[in-house]
């Protein structure tokens, strides 16, 4: 977006077939193609992204350097000794860069300039070049392989000279002359006349802590001992990089049985050992130690950025309430799966429908954040309608909370989870709308006063939910007060809810 | 609609932190007319079967206004229904619903729950409790200054061992058109006003509570004694 316009910034291959490009307006776009698919230009998100894939090539190099908006850099010196000569490591790349889906250009070259060239221009395949070819297979490409700048590039191109093998026939001198000495370089940096340094992504080993045995360790005693000797080394390393944990994986292993492997969810980040030793102490109470264990492993598998603290003098007590509360979540988290649910109020006005269960970390206050895949986010447009009908409608029925006037005004506070099936005794009435008199409920008859009602609610016919409710809010003689309703279409009653 | 049970206050000039529920007949009946924070009110049901989630709602009500945190009810049969808790004024976000698997299970949770400063008040209905059982929870209570809230079936009002500060037999009385009525009546509590009761009203247009004089007195009184909320 500029000003009010909102710019093309990229393009899918397909939009690009239909006559869409990147610099050109979105209205301009949609004149040419009118199925076309957008989605607003996340850079940031984009950079995180290409980040997060370039840690995940380290897989196949040590050495993974990042080049925005859409480049990533592997220093394959010496990797034919792991994936077999005759740059396998190339395919290999290539190959999983396929199964990931992701549409890139692969290329291998003696100078990280000429690969970014031929991957980029040099056709969708992979591309190896060794340094007996390189101006071979560099003289065919456009000069914006040499990534010039795009002034300098339009200049060339316009001036005649189409090709790499072209430019390099031009005098140096006058090429200096002309258009300054940022080409020289970008000219000596792909033919390997200098040295091209990069950036590479620094190496982040995992958080991890390990203790293992002599033999099996039993007493409940000794492996708090580990544990807490374990976390002490733990939470130094968190404490180094400025980290908490967010999240932690605890695997105890056993002698003679698969190991036992336990998650903790932190609600907020934490690189107390004294903490994080309860918590551990927690998950510890569901496991069988009887057995005892051969080895204990400690890995931190979410981090987050965590500053030191600072006891807060003023306004301390709210805080500190909403500290404890975290660590009681915590510790039930740690103890029991599934024990703690928090209520999501739903946009609907069927009664059971109107909320849901939710588990900890989207509690209604934290809304999670949408998860967006790295295709989803280099691309601007995207053709491919099937991936974005996805999962939407339900994410925008979820509301902040529940309104009176939408979920109706009487609820009782006890709601069946499955509505009971009624014997009910009406009032005399041609077709199926008397009103209620008695109904026997489990055996039990229930004579029926100060009735109210009946409130109508339809089903949800888009979702298949055709069948209308007619509720009555009535008391029997003792004061017990039930809600209930007649399915208008079928003559049936059900016993829904009770005001107690 | 929006404030649904009155305005709840701290007490104030008593030395022990408590809450009010904002409606003074009810108010007078405990100890000290409040009701104490930092301890365990059990609510007797009246019929076997039922539960008075109306009554133990608006004490929860008012021990979060008064004291904040959290509200923890232990539902492990799935059949509260937050969208009314939402309607009579809890923010579904400060609400959080326990699980528990078996009763042993619920016991070690409610303790953790009273124990914890940030939960203003912990619902539940534990079925049976040992004398240690109660006394481990009433400690728990005492040390995370919470209120304990027990809906126990009326089966437990002969148990010669609890460990509440007051306790409460709730029975469903006939309504009318307009309202839906329980008598309240105080059945222990130290220095509290033992054997007296009112008539709680709740309306079934708005869900606004009322406490009026129990149903006995309520002919003489003219006009009647009543604390709109």
């Amino acid at each position: 977006m500029s000003g009010n316009r909102q710019m093309v910034t990229d393009v899918s291959p397909k939009a690009a077939a239909a006559g869409a490009r990147a610099g050109m307006t979105l209205a301009q776009a949609r004149s040419r193609c009118a199925a076309l698919i957008h989605a607003p230009a996340a850079p940031a998100d984009d950079l995180r992204s290409l980040e997060s894939l370039a840690r995940w090539l380290t897989r196949f190099s040590p050495l993974v350097a990042i080049a925005p908006p859409c480049s990533i850099f592997l220093d394959a010196t010496g990797l034919e000794l792991l994936f077999g000569p005759d740059h396998g490591v190339g395919r290999r790349v290539a190959e999983a860069l396929g199964r990931l889906h992701l549409a890139a250009g692969v290329a291998m070259a003696p100078t990280p300039g000429a690969a970014w060239g031929l991957a980029a221009f040099g056709g969708s395949n992979l591309r190896i070049v060794d340094a007996d070819d390189l101006s071979a297979a560099l003289s065919p490409l456009p000069p914006h392989a040499l990534r010039l700048e795009t002034t300098t590039a339009h200049q060339l191109q316009s001036l005649g000279v189409s090709t790499i093998g072209l430019l390099l026939k031009i005098p140096r001198s006058e090429l200096a002359a002309r258009f300054g000495p940022a080409i020289l370089e970008r000219i000596d940096q792909a033919t390997g006349r200098t040295h091209e340094p990069l950036n590479w992504l620094p190496y982040r080993s995992p958080i991890h802590a390990q203790i293992e045995f002599d033999g099996t360790i039993e007493s409940l005693e000794a492996i708090h001992l580990t544990l807490r000797q374990l976390l002490d080394q733990f939470a130094e390393q968190l404490a180094g990089r400025g980290q908490g944990a967010k999240e932690l994986r605890v695997i105890f292993r056993r002698p003679y049985a698969p190991p036992i492997e336990k998650t903790i969810q932190l609600t907020r980040p934490c690189r107390s050992a004294a903490d994080l030793f309860n918590l551990l102490r927690y998950a510890l109470e569901a496991v069988e130690t009887d057995e005892g264990f051969i080895a204990v492993h400690l890995t931190a598998t979410r981090t987050e950025p965590l500053g030191d603290e600072q006891a807060p003098l003023i306004g301390g007590e709210e805080e500190r309430c909403a500290a404890e509360v975290d660590h009681l979540i915590e510790r039930l988290r740690a103890r029991l799966d599934h024990v703690l649910e928090w209520a999501q109020p739903v946009e609907s006005h069927l009664p059971e429908r109107a909320f849901r269960w939710t588990q900890g970390e989207e509690n209604p206050d934290k809304p999670q954040r949408t998860q967006r895949s790295q295709r989803e986010n280099n691309t601007e447009f995207n053709l491919n309608s099937l991936s974005f009908s996805v999962s939407v409608p339900s994410v925008s029925s979820v509301v902040k909370s529940f309104s009176p006037n939408a979920i109706g005004p009487t609820r009782p506070l006890c709601l069946l989870p499955v509505p009971r099936s009624l014997s009910v005794i009406v009032t005399p009435s041609e077709s199926r709308d008397g009103r209620p008199v008695s109904f026997t409920d489990r055996n039990q008859m229930h004579r029926l006063a100060h009735i109210r009602g009946p409130e109508r609610i339809a089903g949800e016919w888009w979702n298949g939910r055709w069948k209308t409710r007619d509720y009555f809010d009535a008391q029997d003689a003792a004061g017990n007060r039930y809600w209930f309703f007649r399915v208008a279409e079928t003559g049936r009653w059900y016993l829904h809810g009770v005001f107690e | 609609m929006q404030i649904v049970f009155g305005k709840a206050y701290k007490a104030q000039g008593t030395s022990s932190p408590g809450f009010r529920t904002g409606l003074d007949l009810l108010d007078h009946l405990p100890p000290g007319g409040e009701f104490r924070c930092g301890a365990i009110h059990e609510l007797l049901c009246g019929t076997e079967g039922s539960a008075p989630k109306s009554f133990a709602l608006l004490l929860a009500r008012a021990a979060q206004i008064a004291a904040g945190g959290m509200i923890v009810w232990s539902d492990p049969a799935r059949e509260l229904y937050p969208p009314a808790l939402s309607i009579l004024g809890i923010d579904p976000a400060r609400l959080i619903l326990l699980r528990p698997g078996n009763a042993a299970e619920e016991i070690r949770l409610l303790a953790e729950c009273l124990r914890c400063r940030g939960v203003g008040a912990t619902v539940a209905s534990p079925r049976k409790l040992s004398r240690v059982e109660a006394r481990r929870l009433q400690l728990a209570a005492e040390r995370g200054g919470g209120v304990g809230l027990f809906l126990r079936p009326p089966a437990c009002r002969g148990a010669d061992h609890y460990a509440a500060a007051t306790r409460w037999i709730v029975r469903p009385v006939p309504g009318d058109d307009e309202a839906q009525r329980w008598s309240v009546e105080l059945v222990h509590g130290h220095g509290g006003r033992v054997g007296c009761g009112v008539l709680l009203e709740v309306d079934r247009e708005t869900g606004v509570m009322r406490a009026s004089a129990a149903l006995a007195d309520r002919s003489a009184a003219t006009p009647p004694a009543r604390a709109t909320a």
